[in-house]
């Protein structure tokens, strides 16, 4: 009689198989999503072919990088990278556009200064590039 | 009920790390596959190389066996064309021509500046490669920025009629002094296509480049799938126009937003209107060409630029076989001719022109 009661199912042991397959697939999209975000995320700074220094996209920083030809600083803000200011001739690089893929560069010219995102936010494969045309 | 709770939740833990897992490794698990197996070895590892020149940043990259010594050839041959073409250096064939109104080219300045002046009579002027002494007047040649007046804008008009090149052979003269020339508008476009030429010689099936933007690749990736070419949205930091996959394709973008300066608040971009010699406000903000050919793409970006959304699709139906065209207008408007429709994806909403609608 007791062992019967044991491997009957209830309508609580079903609730319950339900709730943790539930769970599971909530876990298993959670790992797919900080997978997805986890790779890379990584900003490279070169001055004149040189690699400057490595930063993380996602934390935010202010990075001043000074060069023999004048100085740029650069803003790491909410995974967007900025050319904040600098004293270049043309300004090209401060009028830019903010940079957050992978692929994606801000070049100041003047000081040979380039900033290039190794790996961006690799949600899905749609997101990956080869390359940007501006 | 415990026996149960614990088989579910193992089995549930089993599901989440294992997809995990997988899903980790399916990221590298092709990349190693392919190093330890003697017949891909030399088709996916890619050389890269980058430099500056020609006024801009540049990068290519090659894959196969003779990736490395293509990609030497293809940067020495840049750094030919560029002490060639320069406007600012001393040195150059084009700056001892706009000093002297006259000279024997090379073959290759001989080649662009023919295919500058054939783009510029086919485009009715739309694209002019003798504008330079207006591009001095706004200072976009040494930075100086500058907004000049009226009076000197109409007299360095008068320096800009094509008319006035006399060609003879690979001799060239102006007529007018004070003329000037200035591949800044073609000279990466033809450029990217002598490295087409350098990677099918050495034997590189599978290449892209990047000269300041410009893009052009050559065959597919190495493992059969189209490159991907995003299109820089002039307004968004997070989202583009749209991304092209394509092979063997020159992708080439002439925007109003890049190069440009402010003064009392209005906006100087740098491409100047052949005709009125003031940047160019033809309600369009970026047109990206897509050709086979390099240096067809590079000179009518600027050109259907210069024309205007109507004009330029006037022109496009005439030429549809030779390219296609990307257009983003002022109002935020994204128009795509249908030769690419069936290679262009984007978040945006967009317009397919057809030919039989024009």
């Amino acid at each position: 009689m007791k062992e019967k009661n044991i491997f009957r199912i209830r309508f609580t042991d079903i609730f319950l198989a339900v709730a943790i397959i539930i769970l599971s697939i909530l876990i298993f999209f959670y790992f797919i999503k900080r997978n997805g975000y986890a790779i890379g995320n990584e900003v490279i700074i070169s001055v004149a072919g040189k690699e400057y220094g490595k930063y993380s996209l996602k934390e935010d920083t202010v990075i001043n990088v000074e060069t023999d030809d004048g100085y740029n600083h650069i803003e790491i803000k909410n995974g967007i990278v900025h050319m904040q200011e600098a004293d270049c001739t043309d300004l090209y690089c401060v009028n830019q556009k903010g940079i957050s893929k992978k692929g994606e560069t801000i070049v100041c010219l003047p000081h040979k200064i380039v900033i290039e995102i190794s790996e961006g936010n690799v949600d899905t494969e749609e997101t990956e590039i080869d390359a940007v045309a501006k | 009920m415990r026996k149960q709770l614990l088989i579910t939740l193992s089995f549930s833990i089993m599901l989440s790390s294992c997809t995990f897992v997988s899903d980790d490794k399916s990221e590298f698990s092709s990349d190693t596959d392919n190093e330890s197996s003697v017949i891909s070895v030399d088709k996916t590892e890619a050389k890269t190389i980058d430099l500056f020149a020609m006024d801009t940043y540049m990068t290519l990259s090659a894959y196969g066996e003779n990736a490395e010594n293509a990609l030497n050839k293809a940067k020495e041959r840049i750094n030919q064309l560029d002490s060639l073409l320069s406007t600012g250096n001393k040195n150059s064939e084009i700056y001892s021509l706009n000093l002297n109104g006259k000279g024997s080219l090379s073959e290759d300045t001989s080649e662009v500046f023919k295919s500058a002046l054939d783009i510029s009579e086919q485009t009715k002027g739309a694209f002019n490669p003798v504008v330079y002494p207006l591009m001095e007047a706004w200072g976009f040649a040494d930075k100086n920025f500058r907004i000049p007046d009226n009076e000197t804008i109409s007299k360095l008009l008068t320096l800009t009629d094509t008319n006035n090149i006399d060609f003879n052979n690979n001799d060239v003269s102006f007529q007018k002094e004070g003329m000037k020339v200035d591949f800044g508008g073609i000279a990466k476009g033809y450029t990217s296509s002598k490295i087409m030429d350098i990677f099918k010689e050495s034997g590189v099936e599978s290449g892209m480049i990047c000269l300041g933007g410009n893009v052009q690749v050559l065959g597919t990736k190495p493992d059969g799938s189209l490159w991907r070419v995003a299109i820089q949205n002039p307004d968004s930091e997070t989202e583009y126009l749209g991304i092209l996959q394509i092979s063997d394709k020159a992708v080439i973008t002439s925007g109003s937003y890049e190069r440009y300066f402010e003064q009392n608040g209005k906006r100087y971009h740098h491409i100047l209107d052949p005709k009125t010699g003031y940047p160019s406000e033809s309600g369009l903000k970026s047109v990206t060409i897509i050709s086979n050919d390099g240096t067809l793409a590079d000179g009518l970006s600027t050109a259907l630029f210069v024309m205007g959304l109507d004009k330029a699709l006037s022109f496009w139906k005439l030429h549809s076989d030779e390219f296609d065209v990307i257009f983003y207008s002022e109002e935020n408007e994204l128009y795509i001719t249908d030769g690419v429709k069936d290679y262009f994806s984007s978040d945006l909403d967009y317009e397919v022109i057809e030919k039989e609608s024009l």
